[in-house]
């Protein structure tokens, strides 16, 4: 039997059942339409790539412009201001929302039987005014440029966005308390949370305090003993053991395998949320978890709704104090090298770019990890769950939702694994 | 009007995201009958293919012979299919994707890749990457006309196709004699005046873009990378584009022997895919002249 489009994820994926007397003996989730991103972006200008990338993903595009724009800062050797800093932030924490707020209301929820789109679709519109107010477009926010921002919002465009945040804030705050409460009494939910799924080793960027890093921190590999190791990028990347069914994925990393990345495993990860509501919200899911680390991957809905929450007030937070808009917005000192990186945990999870560019900086090789890199192998392994299962309406919907709390670009998983030539 | 229509989003080869907006503008949503109107939308979840369609707006470009296949079966049911964001009218950023090789795509992906007014007649075409506010209300009147008269003949085009240089808030110091100093790259952009793009040496596609975007990038300190699509008039981005440059850097060319000039600066062009047909490469003549030199037809 094969499920296309798959809910929540389009047309771009099939769910493949393969079937024996009445059971499922195998289910996978197969690409059919990759991008073959890398082909298209060797050659090009290193500068144009912030606006290439993003159109490669829906749910993390602002993540890959900003990924994209570090890596070509590095290669550059140009050191981006405070406020430009700021002003990614921001935009990373908008788009952390929305997919957070979009994953659960449109994709996950209603398999479920749970229907809060009206109400996610307002949510939306707030944090898509306030992107708009932020770079001019919803999409391709291109003051997002090496070495700084080419413009900032005046003071009045300020105060707009706001007193957009404070509604946002309350709003999600509330938004997500009530889908908490609902949740609890959902049959189909509470079944799920009961399956047992194998543990997994986990990936995020955190900061200095223990909390998510999104672009500031260092890269945590949680292994399902629960120990730590804080890893270099290059590191990282070294460590990869990246295997290939007609596109690539991660097994393992450093003997850690599968390893997880996104919401999931950065609320596995991080010491806490440090901010009033996310905080407390954090704590009632924990009772409801039983704990950390937590490995059936249903509870992601939950792990949305603690970072929503706390993306929102730190949105808010940002915008009720714009000391850190003052100052210089573009550094074009340089000292160009060759290979350049960059790391942003977006709302799916770990993106890494790395790029190789010659002597006239045109693009000659690059690496594109995506987190469905990451993704691909847990998602496999916990499809394999149903096997020996009767295929039926639950088991069909049970591999649908799981396919959701994933949120796979599974077009992405082309990579080109490793950057020949140097580095 | 809303009431009972159905609507449906197909969402082709990009990223999509352009389309939740059309249930964000208050007035097309209005319209449209909002979420309650939506039948078909497979990545949020609304996978049943519906009977027919009031309005089905259509992202994305063509890439598999799936998506054709889907795409003619959904204008048959379809009323007024929009044409919605560049991908779907010129290709977008994946358009880039027609230089990959055909044969290492793999099986059912077509020889390159189409737009859907190449597979299927749109009643309306909307350009932008996303199509901006100003662009969604006229969308809107005219779904509106539509809806409640009867459907006009021919296609309609959103948005204003004028140059994006005609009403550009960025002026040249003499706007009657135009030069642009040698090319730079975006990257070299220092210490930006505020003047226009080119006459800082800027590659800025605003003479061969058309201006519905209202000069988003621009009025942010950035040059036009062409997303709204080709001005009126404008057969090939690039080509064009190309043209227009040479006029104003050969401006400039009185005192220095013209050739070697113009050719050392069109080298510093090290990216011409990137910079001129970033979103219009499978429109472009380009890719006429190579679909037919490798015998592949353009139906």
């Amino acid at each position: 039997m094969i499920i296309s489009p798959v809910p929540g994820i389009g047309e771009d994926a099939r769910l493949v059942f393969d079937e024996e007397e009445g059971r499922i003996k195998n289910v996978r989730l197969e690409a059919v339409n990759k991008l073959f991103i890398e082909e298209v972006l060797r050659g090009r200008a290193l500068e144009l790539l912030p606006s290439i990338t993003p159109i490669f993903c829906s749910s993390d595009s602002w993540s890959y412009t900003v990924a994209s724009v570090m890596a070509v800062e590095d290669v550059l050797g140009r050191k981006p201001t405070i406020p430009a800093l700021g002003l990614r932030r921001l935009g990373l924490l908008l788009e952390i929302i929305e997919n957070h707020v979009r994953n659960n209301a449109f994709k996950t929820l209603p398999l479920l039987g749970v229907d809060v789109r009206g109400e996610a679709l307002r949510i939306l519109g707030y944090t898509s005014r306030v992107k708009e107010l932020l770079t001019g477009r919803i999409l391709n926010p291109v003051i997002y440029v090496p070495g700084g921002a080419s413009w900032k919002p005046d003071n009045s465009i300020l105060r707009e966005m706001a007193g957009l945040a404070r509604i946002l804030s309350e709003k999600i705050d509330d938004h997500g308390r009530r889908l908490i409460g609902n949740l609890r009494n959902n049959e189909l939910y509470n079944k799920m949370l009961n399956l047992e799924f194998s543990q997994a080793g986990y990936v995020a960027v955190i900061g200095g305090n223990g909390e998510p890093g999104i672009i500031n921190g260092e890269i945590a590999l949680l292994k399902p003993s629960g120990g730590i190791e804080k890893l270099g990028v290059n590191e990282l990347l070294d460590k990869v053991n990246i295997s290939s069914m007609g596109f690539s994925y991660w097994v393992e990393i450093n003997g850690v395998g599968p390893v997880r990345s996104g919401p999931l495993a950065r609320l596995n990860i991080v010491h806490g949320y440090p901010s009033e509501k996310a905080s407390s919200i954090y704590e009632e899911v924990l009772l409801i978890t039983g704990g950390k680390p937590v490995h059936n991957p249903f509870y992601t809905v939950l792990a949305r709704i603690v970072e929503s929450i706390y993306a929102a007030e730190l949105v808010y937070e940002s915008l009720s104090d714009t000391d850190w808009l003052s100052g210089v917005l573009m550094n074009t000192k340089e000292s160009p090298g060759k290979i350049g990186y960059g790391v942003v945990d977006g709302g799916r999870g770990l993106i890494i770019h790395r790029y190789l560019a010659d002597e006239k900086l045109v693009v000659r090789d690059l690496s594109l990890y995506t987190p469905s890199h990451f993704n691909y192998a847990v998602l496999r392994r916990d499809l394999s769950l149903l096997k020996g299962r009767v295929l039926g309406d639950e088991t069909v919907r049970i591999a649908e939702a799981l396919s959701t709390l994933y949120d796979p670009c599974v077009s992405e998983l082309t990579i080109n694994p490793v950057v020949k030539g140097e580095g | 009007m809303s009431e009972g229509l159905s609507i449906g989003f197909l969402e082709l080869t990009g990223c999509s995201t352009c389309l939740e907006n059309v249930l964000l503008h208050e007035k097309l949503s209005g319209i449209l009958g909002g979420l309650g109107s939506v039948k078909y939308w497979p990545s949020h979840g609304y996978t049943v293919e519906p009977d027919s369609l009031d309005v089905l707006f259509v992202s994305g470009a063509v890439r598999t012979r799936a998506q054709v296949e889907k795409l003619k079966k959904l204008r048959g049911k379809t009323r007024i299919l929009v044409a919605y964001g560049t991908c779907s009218i010129y290709g977008g950023l994946i358009g880039l994707t027609a230089l990959i090789n055909a044969s290492s795509r793999g099986e059912g992906f077509l020889e390159t890749i189409k737009t859907v007014p190449d597979i299927v007649e749109p009643d309306i075409l909307v350009t932008g990457c996303p199509p901006t506010r100003d662009q969604l209300d006229e969308l809107a009147g005219v779904i509106n006309d539509y809806l409640e008269n009867e459907k006009p003949r021919g296609k309609v085009f959103i948005g204003n196709r004028n140059s994006l240089c005609r009403d550009c808030p960025r002026k040249p110091r003499d706007p009657s004699r135009l030069e642009m100093p040698g090319i730079k790259r975006d990257h070299e952009l220092v210490g930006d005046d505020g003047r226009c793009f080119l006459e800082q040496g800027i590659l800025c596609l605003g003479p061969v873009t058309s201006s519905g975007c209202g000069h988003l990038c621009i009025l942010r300190g950035r040059p036009c990378m062409g997303c709204n699509g080709p001005a009126r008039g404008v057969v090939d981005q690039g080509l064009n584009y190309i043209s227009s440059i040479g006029s104003i850097l050969l401006k400039s060319m009185e005192r220095i022997r013209m050739f070697d000039y113009f050719a050392a600066e069109i080298d510093r062009l090290v990216d011409p895919m990137g910079y001129l047909y970033r979103y219009t490469l499978p429109k472009s003549l380009l890719t006429k002249l190579a679909l037919k030199k490798r015998g592949v037809s353009e139906k």
